[in-house]
Parts: structure tokens; C-alpha cells; sequence
């Protein structure tokens, strides 16, 4: 790929101002529960107080007769779908399990596990009528922990289920709630390991953990009388929307519009459809009317996204040298109540930070009775690093080397294969785990009682498919830039900034729109740390259609052959007389009597994905009466590839870690015996508050992605990676004990220091 | 359920309306008065999402039952920016980038208005204990504790020529 | 000839091979011809003339959800493995 030969950039690199800022700081942004239309009744969704039950009745007749009560659903009135696999880009669905997750069919698979649902004139009324449901169920047991699940006695969710390999095909006899069984293997593992001076295996354990995102889910729908449905919604991908409704309610995507409202947070959480469908099928019973659902905080912990609870063993040797020689792992991840948990993603990060040609990784797939996980930032690959850069410090402490220094000596790089057997391109751990060594902070000396550091890396892949982007210059030399990514955390100002700087005029000068899935070709979801790298792809692309047509008009406005014309800093000049010039806003204005509207477009399958590593150092103190661990100091280093807008940059960096420290420290599903979700608000569900965390050091390392042309790799989602192993690190520094279950809280701080029980 | 008829003051504007008891402000804010910019996090107490400035104290909207409005001033997000100039916070939460989806930021706007407004001059430590109240779940607070603080500066600054 | 990496629990099917070279000039080409060496493995890999929405091709490094008339340079790198998803 070309780039642009400019030494340097104008607008790359700056930090701007965001273009929907105004609107978002003075409360006009409209989210998706901000949709208001006229006639609009609300819908309410009942769900299951159990865990795992057999719906054996369900009577909606009392709630229908209620004044007031315009609709009620069930699962039989979703159109039945048929097994089958559709393609979102992101995630593939089975959409028969999407539709049993949506509205249960013959059994609910964990407490909050939607059974109804209901439309009324006020959403107190439509509360009312979920309580005039009646639904009889057969209570069985349920199994919550996904070793437990694993077991052949264990409580079957799905009679029918046998363990299947990667491709899809029956490999177990027997029913098991082992969705799924790979294993990634190179090397010879027991002649490396018997080589290795020094060997570590220990397991670990994370609990289920929730996105957080504070915008509950939430979506309006209208069944228009031509038989065409339209959804207001705030998601991650307004095109997997269209494709996940227009499947689960059997209409041809065309019949399907959605627009993308504002979003408040995803994190990977807002790409599966929950309500969409479910106002759609209500306002179809309601003759029409506009159907709004936002979901309650609780709703949101019980039945929406959280990410895997995980068991994990990990068993790695190094030699005397510090060479590590081989990796030994099993990884079993709760998929939730459906198959599909990110356990292979796991897998296939955790080794990334090395060069290991040595190791077996055995992943397993389970069902357990709590809901059906989604996507969270990086998924798969935190608790994975957790196990692996947990025991990487354990192999450091053995050899008594420096763990930067271990991991700059086993770091992968070009050309090291990964686990998958595919080669890294051009890479930046090295680079990553330099910069922190040279940090003021790994530089500056940490004293005192009860205090430690800790440091890890952590690797992800990000992302490319599918984008769209339309530009259209208007006669004033501003450009409109339509693009179908909704918008989470500066994306518009990240794609107007290389807009700008392809066509060399003010960022200012650029508005970007986000449209709707009649409005442009189609577009994958915001997630995948994707959207700055690949819709940038086509905003380039995009770029250079407009910067050709331009030196077209150019040409007949100067008079002057094409051949002897080029693109130069916004404007169009004569190659054998620079000063023959004419400028962008110059050729805006005149195109009318040149030849009509000059509009430029892209649309492309982004190759070329530039993978991201980042390491991070923090510095804890624990307090030994109460088990308080007070973040002192931490830094995260990250390689962005090129960071286009540095503040946003920054933003990704600082949220991820974040996440991060919420995950080591507090945050976790907590379940009684019969399965019933005990924390499902944010006060018992403790996400990190402002109090919480220290100021959080950035560095940005900048090794660009060669297949960018501006050297774009993404940014959102790595930072979450290292900050679990980090802490347990730093925690293990200051008080001298191995935490190996997450979260670290203050209870198991002291029970470990004063209860005689380890971690 | 029959409906009980407030009078209050929200952004300077006398409003009046109609609720039902069980109505919270929040609900009515944003349901009846079409005042989005308001945002519902929780409906409990916990996000700070919903924050506005009622008779001068920082309160979460979704905890206060619209009736008891009757009376009251109350300040939104809308009402922050003033004669068509955004307030320093919001030229500082622009400026500083301390948005990312911008769900809590009309909260988080709102309750550092009041912390402002009754302490110019506080520490990164005591915002972060104001603040503490009001979840970002996207930022990891850095970059809204320094817009904050900014915004301290500048308005400190614009005081003195005024005098 | 372009080489063909086998996720491991499909090596049995390739007499434990963890890599197969084969003739093919398009991916199509090259997995019918690894068939031929591992028996069943082209239905293993394909359905409904794609590649399983489950699985991943690395072509040469770059992985992507390709047809089966990609071309694939001679001595290019094939692998195979798990699609993931992003957040
Ligand atoms: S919505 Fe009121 S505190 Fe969360
Ligand atoms: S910016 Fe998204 S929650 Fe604060």
C-alpha cells in the first residue's frame, strides 16, 4: 500500500475537539432511550425466577384482558427458526439458540431468562401486567461453576448436546455440557519441559464479570403497515442488527431499518439483539404503535453479555537461561446458558507475548446455567493472560530475573509463529516492553511496608471486515463523510482526522454522519478495536476517489491536460508549473458548471490488521487489617500502530485498565446455590468509582502497521489484557501471597493473611 | 392512578405538570418534559447518571419523587450552558477529551457544577470524592478529573476580572 | 506447492502430519487436494461450498473468511483455525 508522502502530518496526531462533543456535554445527543414518537406504548419483559426449569404453562390471558394492555408475547410467536449459522461479522450466532435466549422455548437456563413479554399504554402498567402472567415451572437443578458442568453426572441443559471439535463435528459419545473441545499443539512438550531447570504449574480461576456499559440496552421499534419494520437502538452495529432481526423474524433485510442512536458503552455487550425483536413482534400486535423497551440495571446483570468465569491451568518451564521452553495449558470457560464463549481467543493470546515453540493448549466450551456470555473487550484473552503471566512472574522469582527482562528475551516478534500456526507481521511487544523499562515509573524505586509491583503484557488480534464510507463535497469545500459505525468513544473525530489529512484540508472542514442501514452499504460492527483501522482503510480509499475527480475538474478549470496535473496539499497543480495551482475549496465551488457533484466512496473487506500489544506496570499497598489494596501507581504502555487522535488514544488506554482493575479487585456474579444472581445493581456489583483509581500513566509506542496507510492498528480493546496478572503481580510483591481466583477482594486478602487459607 | 399537579422551576423556566405519585423526577424529566439530556444509568441511586442540581444540592433525579418538585429550582444539563456559551466544564470536558460515549458526562457535569459553584478551588482528591457518586464505565475518571480541575482554573480566572 | 498447517486435533486424519504440502492454485484446489492425502477433512472444513462460519483461513498470514476460488500463490502458507470475535 502507498502512503502519503508526507513527512508530516497536519492533522494526524493533533487533538481536536470531536465533532458530536457540543452535543454530548450540553445533554442533546440523542441515545436510544431518548427516542421519543408520538403514540409510543412501552414494553416490559417477564423472566425467569429460576435458573433452570421446565416451563410447563404458560397463561398470558389475564394480562391480555387488562385495560390498557396492548400486546403480550411468547415464544411461540417468534417465527420459527430454523438451526442455522448466520455470519454477523463479529460473532456467529445459532439462531435458534438466539431465539430461545431471546424468549425461552421449553425451558429457562438462568435466573432473568426472558419469558414474555408485554406492551402498554405506561411502562407502570406493563410492570403490572408481567405480574398477571401466570407461568408454571418444574424445577431442576441447576449447575452454575464450569467444572462442575463439565462432570458426566452433571445436570444436562440440553439433553442433546455432544462435545463437538472446532469445524462443528460430534467427537463425545455421551450428552455433555462440553460444547466444544480444540486443542492447539506444536513441539514436543515433555522433552522441553524435561529440559527446563525451572517449572510452574498452578490454577486459577475467574468469575463471571459484566461490560458495565451504563446506558441499560434499549430499542423502539414500529411494524409499519407496508409490512417494513424500523428499530431505534443504541448498538454496536446497527447492519447486525438488521441481520440478527431480520433472521430471528424471517423478513429479508430489506424489510428491516435500523438506526443507530447514540451509544452509551459497549464494550463488546451491544452487538447481540435482545429487545429489537422483541418490540418489533409487540408493535406488529399492536396494530402499529411505536413500541419503546429499556431494560433495567437488573436486567442488564441478569440476561445481558457478562464474559466467561473461567478454569484454567497453566504448567511452563524455562531453563536456567531464562529461555522459556514450553507451555502446558487447559482452558475451560463458561459459555453461559448457549455454547459460545471465547475460550479459543484465549488461547490463542495468552502465548502471543513469546516465542514459544513448545506447548499443548486444551480449550473447552461449557454450558452452565447463568446467561449466555457476549463479547467484553479483548474477550477471552484477560483471564487467559491472568494464568499465564501469573506464572511467567512465578518463573522470574525462580530465576531471580527481572520479569521485563524475561519477557524481552522470550518476546515474539516478526515472523514468530503463533499458536495457530499463522506468523505475526510486523509487531510491537519488544517495543512495548522497552518503553516500560525505560519509564520513570519502572525506573523509580518503590518502598515501604505492605507494597509491591507487578507488571504484564497482553496481546489482541484486532480487527478488519467489512466498511462503507461516502464522501460528498459540498460547494462551500466542506466535505459530508457518511459512514455506518456508530460512534462509542471518537471514532468520528478519528475517521474526520484522516480525512482531512488524505485530502489535505481542515479537520474542521469535515462532518461526519453516521447513517442509517438504508442509507449506506453495509458495515460491520464498531468492536474488534476495528473502526479507526478499517473504516480508516476506506476513509483513505475513499480520499483518493475524491482527490482523482478533483484533479479532473482541475483540469478544466486550468486548462491544462490531467497528466500534467497532481494532488498537492489540498489542492490541484500543474506538475511542470507549481504555479499554476488551484485549491479544494476553489474546485468545490465551481463544481456545478465542471461536471456536477464531486462525491467519493470506498467500500472494502479491511486486510492487513495490525495486532496490539501492551505492558503495564502498577504499583499496590495492601492494608493488612482491612485487605484494602489501594492502586498507588500504574502505567500502561500500548502500541497503537499511529495514534490519530492521542487523547482518544489515551481514553481506550485509561478505560481498559480501568476494566481491568475492577475485574482483579472487585467485580463478580455472585450466585446462591439454586442460581439465583445475588448482585445484579451497581452498589453490590462494584465497578471502579473515581476514588478508586489513581491518575493513569499512557505511554503510546507507535510502531505502525506497514498495511495502514497512515500506520493504524486499533486501540480499544489490549489495555484490559495485562491488568489482572499486573496487580495479582504487585499484590504478591507487597505481602508475599499468590492470589490465583479472582477477584482479589479485601475478604480473601485477609482470610489468606490471617485465615490460614491460601488465595 | 390519579395525577397530581407541581409547580417548579427547572432551568430558570417556571413548568408545571401533571404526575402520578409513583412518578420519579427522572421519569418525568425525561418522559414528560422531553428533558433527555438526563440520562437513567441505575433507576437506584447508584450511577449518578440522572444527576441535577435541586435548590442547590447535587441529587440523583431517579430518587426523587416528581411531586416533591413542588416548589423547588432545578437545574439540568440543559440548563448549564448559558446565553449560547457552553459553561467552562463543558469547554473543558471538549477540550480535555474526557468523553468517550458521553452517557455519564451530563451527570458528571452537573454534580461538578455544584461542587464549582460551592468550592472553587478543589483538589484532584476532592473531586475524585465528589465524583465518586458518578460512574464512568469508558474514561477510568483521568481525564475527567483534569476537566474538571481546568474548568476550576478558568472560571478562578474569569472571577478576577469581574471584580 | 502451497502448505496446508493442520489444527491438531485434525493431524490423526493426516497420519499426525502437522503440515501437508499440495498442488493448488486456488484454496479450493488446495483442499481438495489435502483431501485426497486425509481423507474427509474437505468436508471437515467446508459446507455448503464456503468455509465454516466456525473456522478461519490464514492465507500467508492474512486471515479472512475467503471462498473457495481465492487464489493462492505457490508456496503460500495455509492455516487453519478457530474464527474469534472482537468486543
Ligand atoms: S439513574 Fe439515578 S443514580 Fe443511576
Ligand atoms: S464516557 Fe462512557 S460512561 Fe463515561
Amino acid at each position: 500500500m502507498t502512503t502519503i508522502e508526507r513527512p508530516r502530518y497536519q492533522v494526524i496526531g493533533t487533538r481536536p475537539i470531536r465533532p458530536d462533543g457540543v452535543e454530548k456535554v450540553t445533554g442533546r445527543a440523542l441515545y436510544g432511550a431518548d427516542v421519543r414518537l408520538p403514540g409510543t406504548i412501552y414494553g416490559r419483559v417477564l423472566r425467569s425466577p429460576h435458573a433452570h426449569a421446565r416451563i410447563l404453562r404458560i397463561d398470558t390471558s389475564a394480562a391480555e384482558r387488562m385495560p390498557g394492555v396492548l400486546a403480550v408475547v411468547t415464544h411461540r410467536d417468534l417465527p420459527a427458526v430454523a438451526d442455522g449459522i448466520q455470519n454477523l461479522g463479529e460473532t456467529a450466532v445459532n439462531v435458534r439458540e438466539l431465539a430461545a435466549n431471546l424468549l425461552a422455548d421449553d425451558k429457562v437456563l438462568y435466573h432473568g431468562h426472558a419469558v414474555a413479554a408485554v406492551a402498554a399504554v405506561s411502562p407502570h402498567l406493563a410492570e403490572e401486567a408481567l405480574g398477571a402472567i401466570t407461568v408454571e415451572y418444574e424445577v431442576l437443578p441447576p449447575v452454575l461453576d464450569v467444572r462442575e458442568a463439565m462432570r458426566e453426572d452433571a445436570p444436562l441443559l440440553d439433553e442433546s448436546r455432544r462435545t463437538k471439535n472446532i469445524a462443528g463435528q460430534v467427537v463425545g459419545e455421551r450428552p455433555s455440557n462440553i460444547a466444544m473441545h480444540h486443542r492447539f499443539e506444536a513441539g514436543d512438550v515433555e522433552a522441553a519441559f524435561a529440559k527446563a531447570s525451572v517449572v510452574i504449574e498452578r490454577e486459577f480461576r475467574t468469575k463471571m464479570v459484566h461490560q458495565g456499559y451504563i446506558e441499560p440496552q434499549n430499542a423502539t421499534a414500529v411494524w409499519n403497515q407496508d409490512g417494513t419494520v424500523t428499530i431505534w437502538t443504541s448498538t454496536q452495529g446497527a447492519f447486525a442488527v438488521r441481520g440478527q432481526v431480520a433472521e430471528l423474524l424471517r423478513l429479508p433485510v430489506s424489510k428491516v431499518r435500523v438506526v443507530p442512536m447514540e451509544i452509551g458503552g459497549g464494550f463488546g455487550g451491544k452487538i447481540p439483539v435482545y429487545l429489537e425483536p422483541l418490540a418489533a413482534l409487540l408493535s406488529r400486535k399492536a396494530g402499529g404503535r411505536p413500541v419503546k423497551m429499556t431494560m433495567s440495571r437488573t436486567e442488564v446483570f441478569q440476561a445481558t453479555g457478562p464474559t466467561s468465569g473461567t478454569w484454567i491451568r497453566v504448567k511452563a518451564g524455562a531453563d536456567a537461561e531464562g529461555r522459556l521452553l514450553a507451555v502446558e495449558a487447559e482452558l475451560c470457560y463458561e459459555a453461559g446458558a448457549f455454547p459460545g464463549s471465547s475460550v479459543n481467543a484465549g488461547a490463542m493470546c495468552m502465548l502471543a507475548p513469546y516465542d514459544v515453540e513448545n506447548f499443548r493448549i486444551d480449550t473447552y466450551d461449557v454450558v452452565v446455567n447463568k446467561p449466555k456470555t457476549a463479547a467484553y473487550r479483548a474477550p477471552g484473552a484477560p483471564a487467559a493472560a491472568f494464568a499465564m503471566e501469573s506464572v511467567v512472574d512465578e518463573l522470574c522469582r525462580a530465576l531471580k530475573m527481572d520479569p521485563l527482562a524475561f519477557r524481552l528475551k522470550n518476546s515474539s516478534r516478526e515472523g514468530t509463529r503463533q499458536v495457530s500456526g499463522v506468523p505475526f507481521p510486523r509487531i510491537g511487544h519488544e517495543e512495548c516492553v522497552r518503553a516500560a523499562m525505560e519509564s520513570d515509573h519502572y525506573r523509580s524505586p518503590i518502598e515501604g511496608p505492605n507494597r509491591g509491583r507487578g507488571v504484564a503484557s497482553g496481546f489482541w488480534f484486532n480487527g478488519g471486515m467489512q466498511s462503507t464510507v461516502l464522501v460528498a463535497v459540498n460547494p462551500d469545500g466542506t466535505v459530508n463523510l457518511i459512514e455506518g459505525n456508530t460512534d462509542i468513544g471518537g471514532t468520528r473525530a478519528s475517521l474526520a482526522m484522516q480525512l482531512a489529512e488524505a485530502l489535505g484540508i481542515p479537520y474542521e472542514d469535515v462532518k461526519p454522519f453516521v447513517a442509517d442501514t438504508d442509507s449506506i452499504g453495509h458495515n460491520d460492527v464498531t468492536g474488534g478495536s476495528r473502526t479507526t483501522f478499517a473504516t480508516g482503510l476506506a476513509v483513505y480509499e475513499a480520499a483518493m476517489d475524491i482527490r482523482r475527480q478533483m484533479v479532473a475538474r482541475a483540469a478544466r478549470i486550468l486548462n491544462l491536460p490531467e497528466e500534467d496535473l497532481e494532488y498537492v496539499d489540498g489542492g490541484v497543480q500543474s506538475k511542470s508549473d507549481p504555479s499554476k495551482r488551484i485549491g479544494f475549496k476553489e474546485i468545490a465551488r465551481q463544481q456545478a458548471r465542471t461536471g456536477g457533484p464531486i462525491t467519493g466512496k470506498a467500500s472494502l473487506v479491511a486486510r492487513g490488521v495490525g495486532p496490539a500489544f501492551s505492558t503495564q506496570i502498577v504499583d499496590v499497598e495492601v492494608d493488612p487489617e482491612t485487605g484494602k489494596v489501594t492502586i498507588l501507581r500504574y502505567t500502561v504502555v500500548q502500541d497503537a500502530g499511529r495514534a490519530i487522535h492521542p487523547s482518544y488514544v489515551e481514553g481506550q488506554m485509561q478505560g481498559g485498565v480501568a476494566q481491568g482493575i475492577g475485574w482483579a479487585l472487585h467485580e463478580e456474579y455472585c450466585y446462591d446455590e439454586q442460581g439465583h444472581l445475588l448482585n445484579a445493581n451497581f452498589l453490590d456489583y462494584r465497578i471502579p468509582t473515581a476514588l478508586d483509581l489513581p491518575p493513569i500513566e499512557t505511554v503510546i509506542v507507535e510502531v505502525p502497521n506497514p498495511a495502514h496507510p497512515f500506520g493504524v492498528r486499533g486501540v480499544g480493546e489490549v489495555s484490559i489484557v495485562p491488568p489482572l496478572a499486573a496487580i495479582a503481580n504487585a499484590i504478591y510483591d507487597a505481602i508475599g501471597v499468590r492470589f490465583t481466583d479472582l477477584p482479589i477482594s479485601p475478604r480473601r486478602i485477609v482470610e489468606a493473611l490471617y485465615g490460614g487459607k491460601e488465595g | 392512578m390519579a395525577k397530581v399537579h407541581v409547580r417548579t422551576e427547572i432551568n430558570g423556566e417556571p413548568v408545571e405538570f401533571l404526575a402520578e405519585p409513583r412518578q420519579s423526577l427522572l421519569e418525568v424529566l425525561r418522559e414528560e418534559l422531553g428533558l433527555t439530556g438526563t440520562k437513567e444509568g441505575c433507576n437506584n441511586g447508584n450511577c449518578g447518571a440522572c444527576s441535577v442540581i435541586f435548590d442547590g444540592r447535587v441529587v440523583n433525579a431517579c430518587c426523587v419523587l416528581a411531586v416533591e418538585a413542588e416548589g423547588a429550582r432545578i437545574v439540568t444539563i440543559e440548563g448549564i450552558a448559558r446565553d449560547g456559551e457552553l459553561h467552562p466544564l463543558q469547554q473543558a470536558f471538549l477540550e480535555e477529551a474526557a468523553l468517550q460515549c458521553g452517557i455519564c458526562t451530563p451527570g458528571i457535569i452537573v454534580a461538578a457544577k455544584a461542587l464549582l459553584d460551592r468550592e472553587p478551588n478543589p483538589d484532584e482528591l476532592r473531586v475524585r470524592h465528589w465524583l465518586a457518586g458518578n460512574l464512568c464505565r469508558c474514561t477510568g475518571y483521568d481525564k475527567i478529573v483534569r476537566a474538571v480541575l481546568a474548568a476550576a482554573e478558568r472560571l478562578q480566572a474569569q472571577e478576577v476580572p469581574q471584580r | 506447492m502451497p502448505t496446508v498447517r493442520l489444527p491438531a486435533l485434525f493431524r490423526e486424519r493426516c497420519g499426525g502430519a502437522t503440515a501437508v504440502t499440495v498442488e493448488g492454485s486456488t484454496l479450493g484446489e488446495v483442499l481438495l487436494a489435502l483431501d485426497r492425502r486425509c481423507p474427509g477433512i474437505f468436508e471437515l472444513l467446508v459446507e455448503g461450498g464456503s468455509i465454516r462460519p466456525e473456522l478461519a483461513v490464514a492465507i500467508d498470514g492474512e486471515t479472512g473468511s475467503y471462498l473457495l476460488d481465492e487464489p493462492v500463490p505457490p508456496g503460500a502458507e495455509i492455516a487453519i483455525l478457530p474464527a474469534i470475535a472482537g468486543g
